[in-house]
């Protein structure tokens, strides 16, 4: 039950109250109208009894006057109403018995002839078996003093009540699954608003904050969409804040960040040849370069959360990624004369990505690598694409990690510790978060010969 | 050489101040975007550096601004938003370059050289990457001081190299400077020019990046 649709519930439950009604409604009325037509019924037959006593009573007058056997008179009226018998649909089969004040037979119809005579104790209504029919029989006596016993059956009495209440609830039959088909449009139709909202919020992409709008929202669907709305709306500020938070605080930290740079080059430029004080300052400069490069990640982490929190993931071309990755850290590669490579198995890998994420993955693990191979070393970037996978390979000749300390940064690469092994750590959390967005695959490989680290990502490629 | 510099930052706007100083720029320092667009528009300056993110006015805006009313005036955009569409914007509305915070004075000084000498014409316009030097107006190219003679599609290539030195520039940037929009008849085409180069010049000189493009570095190793 849980699983049926409001639609199917509202019908089902439409058509419950409706049967719950009606079936009594329909009892009662049935037991109504059999009383009625046996009160009616009842009454014919006693009309029928006095009409028939007063019929014997003048034909006894006339047989008085010309006197014959009273036999002709029973056989004479028999046949009469036997022929009468069942040529009307709703016409009973009837029967009585007359005698005369003395208890004499005068008359019987045939299927009433074998019954025992009646006493005056059976006067009135009274009901019977016999010849494996029941009966419904008024017994009089008449003024002339004749007691007729005339009766019908009470099974043709039930087909005609049977009959009548057919004949009611024949067209309530008919009607029901029709108005069972009737109320489930009219449930459908009534529901159509609440349809359109849920419609509106299946197509909507995921990560969408549009505020929902539905043409005639009534009573109740408009708290309920006017909530929604409140809520994406106070999500979209949420986000909106952060993202301009994120921006301040980059511009806050990079611009104080820029004029020390220049100060300290103004400095170096100008103390000249002063060694002493030139080695200083260039430490001081190392020093500033590796805090900026912090920053920038600490940044790039915080743009990776708003990414993912305010939208879905966006088609990117991986290989135009990586080469713009790759174009950024050019300065990197001159400095230190690394042989550095892209190979990719298609010009072009769209994939479905969050791009910030993506980006920030791809340039940590390249400015690592770039990092840590020797001046004249070697940086090779690979991507292989597969049908649902892409394969990112970023190796170095670097040291890569010596062995005593490769479980630790393995361990806590895996287990996900966010304290920073020296250098490495902040670039590792990116590099974990942006996997984790992807539900990537991060391995810490060492080459097969020589030293160096292997970085292998196995990104599932969703389009 | 007068350099307008607009920068509200009191630091950062004080250190390059005075970087430039120190390289003999004459330098007038603005504060917000309604200065700036007032030294836009009576032409005083010979190279504007624009910060975007100003008290007053969007430096965006300012520059569009300028832009529209024919001002043509070099302009390098200096910005702290990390955003690609902010650099690609500030390309559209008509900066000349841009800068992203943090860099570094040496980057600012060559980016300031380069731009200058293109805003002062053909006539005496040259090119410096470390020891290489070119005369655009007279296709001369000299390394270590000495003369080197190149074939025409050599000297394109170099051109676009050393035009952006220090910048990784993409394979097929160099084939269409090469060829147009031709397609190479043969694909090593590029590689046979860049090896060409390299024994004419020194190997050191054109750096690789297998995949992506060649490089010139700004200053000698």
């Amino acid at each position: 039950m849980k699983s049926l649709g409001l639609g199917a519930r509202l019908t089902l439950l439409n058509i419950a109250v409706m049967v719950v009604v009606l079936i009594p409604l329909g009892v009662i009325s049935y037991q109504r109208e059999s009383r009625e037509m046996n009160q009616l019924l009842d009454g014919r037959l006693a009309q029928a009894g006095r009409t028939l006593g007063n019929l014997i009573e003048h034909s006894e007058e006339m047989t008085a006057h010309a006197p014959g056997p009273q036999s002709s008179l029973a056989t004479a009226v028999a046949p009469a109403v036997v022929v009468a018998v069942r040529r009307h649909n709703y016409e009973p089969e009837v029967g009585f018995q007359a005698y005369d004040p003395h208890g004499t037979p005068i008359a019987a119809t045939e299927n009433l002839a074998d019954l025992p005579a009646p006493t005056d104790a059976d006067l009135g209504f009274h009901d019977l078996r016999h010849d494996d029919h029941a009966w419904r029989l008024f017994t009089l006596r008449n003024r002339a003093g004749l007691l007729i016993r005339i009766g019908e059956r009470s099974d043709n009495r039930q087909d005609i009540t049977r009959g009548l209440v057919l004949e009611h609830s024949l067209p309530l039959l008919i009607g029901l699954p029709l108005l069972a088909v009737l109320i489930g449009l009219a449930v459908r139709h009534g529901l159509t608003p609440l349809r359109a909202l849920t419609s509106q919020l299946d197509e909507r992409t995921p990560g969408s904050r549009q505020p929902v709008e539905i043409a005639e929202p009534t009573p109740e669907l408009r708290p309920l969409v006017e909530t929604l709305n409140l809520q994406f709306e106070r999500l979209e500020n949420a986000l909106e804040r952060e993202r301009r938070f994120n921006a301040d605080v980059a511009h806050e930290l990079r611009t104080p960040l820029t004029a020390t740079m220049i100060h300290l080059e103004s400095a170096m430029i100008a103390s000249g040849a002063s060694m002493a004080m030139g080695s200083a300052l260039f430490s001081a400069q190392q020093s500033l370069q590796r805090l900026a490069r912090r920053i920038e990640q600490i940044l790039a982490l915080a743009r990776i959360e708003a990414g993912a929190a305010a939208s879905e993931r966006e088609r990117v071309d991986l290989v135009a990624l990586a080469k713009d990755v790759i174009e950024e850290l050019a300065p990197l590669i001159v400095e230190k004369d690394i042989s550095m490579s892209l190979a990719t198995s298609e010009p072009g890998m769209v994939l479905a990505a969050y791009e910030a994420a993506m980006t920030a993955m791809l340039r940590n693990v390249i400015e690592n690598a770039l990092r840590y191979a020797p001046v004249g070393g070697k940086v090779d970037v690979d991507l292989n694409a597969g049908p649902d996978l892409v394969v990112i390979d970023v190796r170095d000749n670097g040291p890569g990690i010596p062995p005593e300390r490769r479980a630790a940064v393995f361990d806590r690469f895996l287990r996900g510790a966010n304290e920073p092994t020296s250098g490495f750590g902040l670039g590792l959390s990116i590099v974990k978060r942006a996997a984790e967005l992807h539900e990537a695959r991060v391995d810490l490989r060492e080459p097969p010969e020589g030293t160096g680290l292997h970085v292998h990502i196995r990104l599932p490629r969703r389009s | 050489m007068h350099i307008v510099l607009v920068e509200d930052d009191e630091q950062l706007g004080h250190a390059i101040h005075h970087a430039l100083l120190q390289q003999s720029y004459a330098v007038t320092w603005l504060h917000t975007g309604r200065e700036a667009a007032e030294a836009l528009r009576d032409r005083s300056a010979d190279l504007v550096l624009l910060d975007l993110g100003l008290p007053d006015r969007d430096g965006l805006e300012v520059l569009a601004e300028a832009r529209r009313t024919g001002i043509r005036t070099p302009v390098l955009v200096m910005t702290a938003r990390d955003a690609v569409q902010t650099r690609v914007r500030g390309l559209d509305l008509g900066a000349d370059d841009y800068l992203i915070k943090p860099f570094h004075l040496e980057e600012l000084a060559a980016r300031i050289r380069s731009l200058t000498r293109r805003a002062q014409g053909l006539a005496d316009s040259y090119v410096e990457a470390g020891e290489l030097r070119m005369n655009l107006a007279t296709a001369e190219v000299s390394f270590h001081g000495q003369p080197v003679i190149l074939t025409r599609r050599e000297f394109a290539l170099l051109r676009v190299l050393m035009e952006r030195a220090g910048r990784i520039v993409r394979r097929e940037t160099l084939e269409n400077a090469l060829y147009g929009l031709e397609p190479s008849i043969d694909s090593n085409a590029l590689e046979v020019q860049v090896h060409w180069l390299r024994r004419k010049l020194s190997p050191e000189v054109i750096h690789t990046v297998r995949g992506v493009g060649y490089m010139v570095p700004r200053e000698p190793r």
